[in-house]
């Protein structure tokens, strides 16, 4: 049994290193012109890389006896796997490398960032034990992907028609989006690198202990020890648990944004959106709104499935409600709303294009805080995941 | 005299008929074929700007996005069903998170959900679904009901999709129409193909679900539809559920916790990390009894219904109500005994009760002691003794000892004995106490859950319907000059409808070749 549970692991390192290939590979068909083997090649590593982590999927369940989606570490690689998933769906309709590849990205760092999370098998408290925690946490998580695709059709749109050569609010924003793109790049690797030379710090406040895994710039307002000789206290109002540490880990991935940008702009010499806008511009606008209209028309009921009414049967049987308010579900109320809304605001005269991409920037930001931040910042039922 | 091309009015000035339709038309996008909705009517009573308010898409979504920020506005400090039991939340909101939280709770967003505004925004949106919902649906029903196969030139000029064609023969045309699953009609030599017009009644299916939910949201307010209890049960004791007319009793005869393995090589790893137990199970073994007559006190008539085993994930269902395990308490103290010595070195046992403490106990070598005072779950809070709840958890007792003569105030818990008189003349503490196991059983009637299911069932049969299919069509009409005009018009996604038509007419082109 423990050789499934190491070949599951590594399974799922397969899949990372295929993903990695995917991009490389897809990265290098948007540069280039036509050529449809190139594109195959790419589908098809990912698609490789696909079929590993689904092996990781069900080694992982069949080894621990339940479905993988009851932790952060395993909804975030089951959010990136249906990412991917949907992605590869995609590809064969409208076959963009340029897509393919932002999709992409944005699902190794989902993937990266679940790896930062505690990966133990870990058992299943009571209220967990029910079919539906799968049932209801692979059609979230499956509708939620949909939904991020209409986000990367929007940010290519905007890409597409946001005019570089002026200086303005928009060009501005797509840095802006770049930033956070690059910050949770500078994350991974600072995390990574830490990890690999074992640096952990400790920081005793008045009442406990925190070990730092980044250095402890930012330590909690009542710090007795720490190791740095530089550091800022937290406000005292930051109350949350392991607040300043994460706080920490924000500032340390920002810096690291930061310099990744600067380094990028300085060897580019232009806004990055002023680089990439050549390349999307290859791509035909009418079909990136497509591609995002038709991608919310069909992940907002495949989310409403799983991530209301599914979840709204199980909470009836596990919590004895059906709706009580929890932070994790009115987030996924937010979210419904505002797809919702969406759906609404395009029909009106003036909200198709631009704006409405920029809606989809909006909704993937509330879909990525009900992911993290909900869990992270707002202590809740849905703590475990 | 021209007619206008879209309400085929003849008799009004032909250019204000139009200018108006094609107001219409640069609004609404040819939705409903050009028609009036009774929102636009130009009647001006209160009645109309109300229902004109409310039809109105653009208004219907700022009453969305305000519940929309309302709604996540709840979420930033906890609300207060989530505070610590046993908390007074104006003093948590002002603790924990100073002035903010101060102003937090000052303006009751501590309950935002059940504020009356909330109701009300919800009440709204209820009141945009279905107007807006009847003021579309019966033009749009009468404009694809009769449908006219021949159109007016102009008309078929306003659609996004035109096609001029020379087509000699239109049957083959037809034909690769009706396999794409087009269903054609004809009149004359024009031709109307459409296909999935069901998609045009999704939004109103929909939002019939939608108006489902929301009045079995306004049922449950009363009794009849909604009742819950919650009971505190200790093991082999029997309770009554409230508001059942005392028909209804439920004896826990035994609850247990079930924890994993911390040796299983499975779960070390985890367990360790968590640096607790992890519990396994919840499950509370049960027997329901029901009585028509209930004598009260009288238990012999108590006709058992049903004896089962409710867990978390497993309610259970019986007379019409559902009990769910949700809570316990693991060794409350059922009972503690102290034991006096006084200067002599004769002892008195003083054993009290914590559910039913005595007021007063006659104690050997003749002595008495009063209960003054009773805290289930004892803290200090300066130097207050509060309790932080009614479970006898850390439970804490004022008592008067007397042997007639001296009287002495003691403060007597598990953990600690202080006199508080200060003369020390007897020497008390505790030497023994029983526990007990607690299960907290939720109990519920909930008859607005078929209701909700059936408003969530229609709703996703409204959105699929609405949102996997598009309404097509397409209108072949044959000009003076002998050539024919193809016009398309589709609900959404444009482009490929487009890309659709195109093909069809492409394949036509292939086959006319042959």
């Amino acid at each position: 049994m423990e050789k499934l549970h190491l070949l599951s692991g590594q399974l799922l390192e397969a899949a990372f290193i295929s993903y990695l290939a995917g991009v490389i590979l897809f990265a290098w068909a948007a540069a280039r012109r036509k050529q449809l083997k190139l594109w195959k090649l790419a589908w098809g590593i990912t698609a490789l890389g696909w079929l590993s982590q689904l092996g990781f999927f069900i080694l992982r369940w069949v080894y621990s006896g339940h479905a993988p989606v009851s932790n952060l570490f395993e909804f975030m690689t089951f959010f990136g796997m249906m990412m991917v998933l949907v992605l590869l769906i995609v590809y064969r309709f409208y076959p963009y490398p340029l897509f393919a590849l932002l999709a992409l990205i944005i699902a190794i760092l989902i993937i990266g960032c679940a790896a930062m999370f505690p990966q133990e098998v870990a058992p299943l408290v009571p209220s967990l034990q029910s079919h539906w925690l799968y049932i209801h946490v692979t059609t979230a998580a499956l509708g939620e992907a949909v939904l991020s695709i209409s986000f990367f059709a929007g940010f290519l749109y905007i890409l597409h028609e946001t005019d570089q050569t002026k200086q303005h609010k928009s060009a501005w924003a797509i840095e802006g989006l770049f930033l956070v793109l690059l910050s949770v790049i500078g994350y991974m690797v600072l995390a990574f690198l830490f990890r690999i030379t074992g640096y952990t710090a400790v920081v005793t406040t008045a009442g406990e202990t925190v070990i730092y895994q980044l250095p402890p710039l930012l330590v909690p307002h009542d710090t007795v020890t720490s190791v740095l000789p530089v550091q800022i206290s937290a406000a005292a109002w930051m109350r949350g648990e392991n607040a300043a540490q994460q706080l920490n880990t924000v500032i340390f991935s920002v810096i690291a944004g930061v310099f990744l940008y600067i380094v990028i702009s300085a060897i580019v010499r232009k806004r990055i959106g002023a680089v990439l806008q050549p390349l999307v511009q290859k791509l035909p606008k009418e079909a990136l709104d497509d591609i995002g209209y038709r991608a919310v028309a069909i992940g907002f009921p495949i989310f409403t499935l799983g991530a209301l009414i599914f979840a709204m049967i199980w909470a009836q049987q596990a919590w004895d409600r059906f709706w009580g308010w929890d932070p994790k579900e009115v987030w996924a109320l937010v979210t419904w709303l505002f797809y919702a809304a969406f759906l609404h605001i395009r029909m009106l005269k003036g909200w198709q294009g631009i704006r409405s991409a920029w809606l989809l920037v909006i909704g993937f930001c509330i879909i990525l805080f009900n992911l993290l931040a909900v869990n992270l910042l707002i202590a809740g039922l849905h703590a475990y995941a | 005299m021209r007619q206008c091309p879209v309400c085929k009015k003849e008799k009004q000035q032909s250019e204000e008929c139009c200018s108006q339709c094609e107001e219409q038309q640069r609004n609404w996008d040819m939705r409903y074929d050009g028609a009036i909705r009774k929102s636009q009517q130009q009647k001006k009573t209160i009645i109309d700007t109300i229902w004109r308010f409310f039809s109105s898409v653009r208004n219907g979504m700022y009453i969305l996005i305000v519940t929309l920020l309302a709604t996540a506005l709840g979420t930033i400090l906890p609300q207060r069903a989530y505070i610590p039991p046993g908390t007074i939340p104006e003093e948590f909101y002002a603790s924990q998170y100073g002035l903010f939280g101060r102003l937090y709770h000052y303006f009751r967003f501590d309950m935002l959900y059940s504020s009356w505004w909330y109701m009300t925004l919800l009440g709204l949106l209820g009141a945009s679904i279905l107007i807006s919902s009847i003021d579309r649906f019966f033009p749009l029903y009468r404009a694809l009901k009769k449908q006219p196969i021949k159109r007016h030139v102009s008309f078929l000029r306003h659609q996004k999709y035109i096609r001029e064609l020379d087509v000699q023969a239109p049957a083959l045309l037809v034909k690769e129409m009706t396999d794409k699953r087009y269903r054609v009609r004809q009149d004359g030599e024009d031709f109307l193909a459409e296909k999935n017009r069901f998609a045009r009644w999704g939004p109103y299916v929909n939002h019939i679900g939608l108006l489902f939910i929301l009045t079995a949201a306004f049922l449950r307010l009363f009794p009849f539809f909604y009742q819950d209890s919650f009971l505190w049960i200790r093991d082999e004791e029997i309770a009554v559920v409230p508001n059942t007319n005392q028909s209804l009793f439920i004896k826990n005869e035994r609850f247990l916790v079930d924890t994993y393995n911390a040796d299983d090589p499975k779960f070390r790893e985890a367990i360790k990390l968590e640096g607790r137990t992890i519990p396994k199970s919840f499950t509370t073994d049960i027997s329901i009894f029901q009585t028509e007559k209930h004598v009260a006190g009288d238990m012999a008539d108590l006709d058992l219904l049903l004896q089962t085993q409710v867990g978390v994930n497993h309610p259970v269902k019986a007379a019409g109500y559902t009990i769910y395990q949700s809570g316990y308490q693991l060794n409350e103290l059922s009972s503690l005994t102290f034991r006096a010595i006084n200067e002599a070195g004769q002892a008195a046992d003083i054993t009290i009760d914590t559910k039913n403490p005595d007021t007063e106990y006659q104690l050997e070598n003749g002595l008495r002691a009063v209960l003054v005072d009773y805290y289930p779950d004892y803290q200090l809070d300066g130097d207050k003794v509060i309790t932080v709840s009614k479970f006898p958890r850390n439970p804490a007792f004022v008592l008067e000892i007397t042997d007639g003569e001296h009287t002495e105030s003691v403060f007597a818990a598990l953990d600690e004995v202080v006199s508080e008189t200060g003369s020390n003349r007897y020497n008390i503490s505790a030497v023994d106490f029983e526990t007990h196991h607690v299960t907290g059983l939720s109990v519920k009637r909930d008859r607005t859950l078929p209701v909700f299911l059936l408003g969530g069932i229609i709703f996703m049969i409204g959105l699929i319907q609405g949102l996997y299919w598009q309404h097509r069509r397409l209108w072949l009409h044959k000009q003076q000059d002998g050539t024919y005009l193809l016009a398309g018009h589709t609900n959404k996604h444009t482009s490929s409808f487009e890309k659709e038509a195109d093909r069809m007419l492409d394949n036509y082109r292939k086959g006319g070749e042959y």
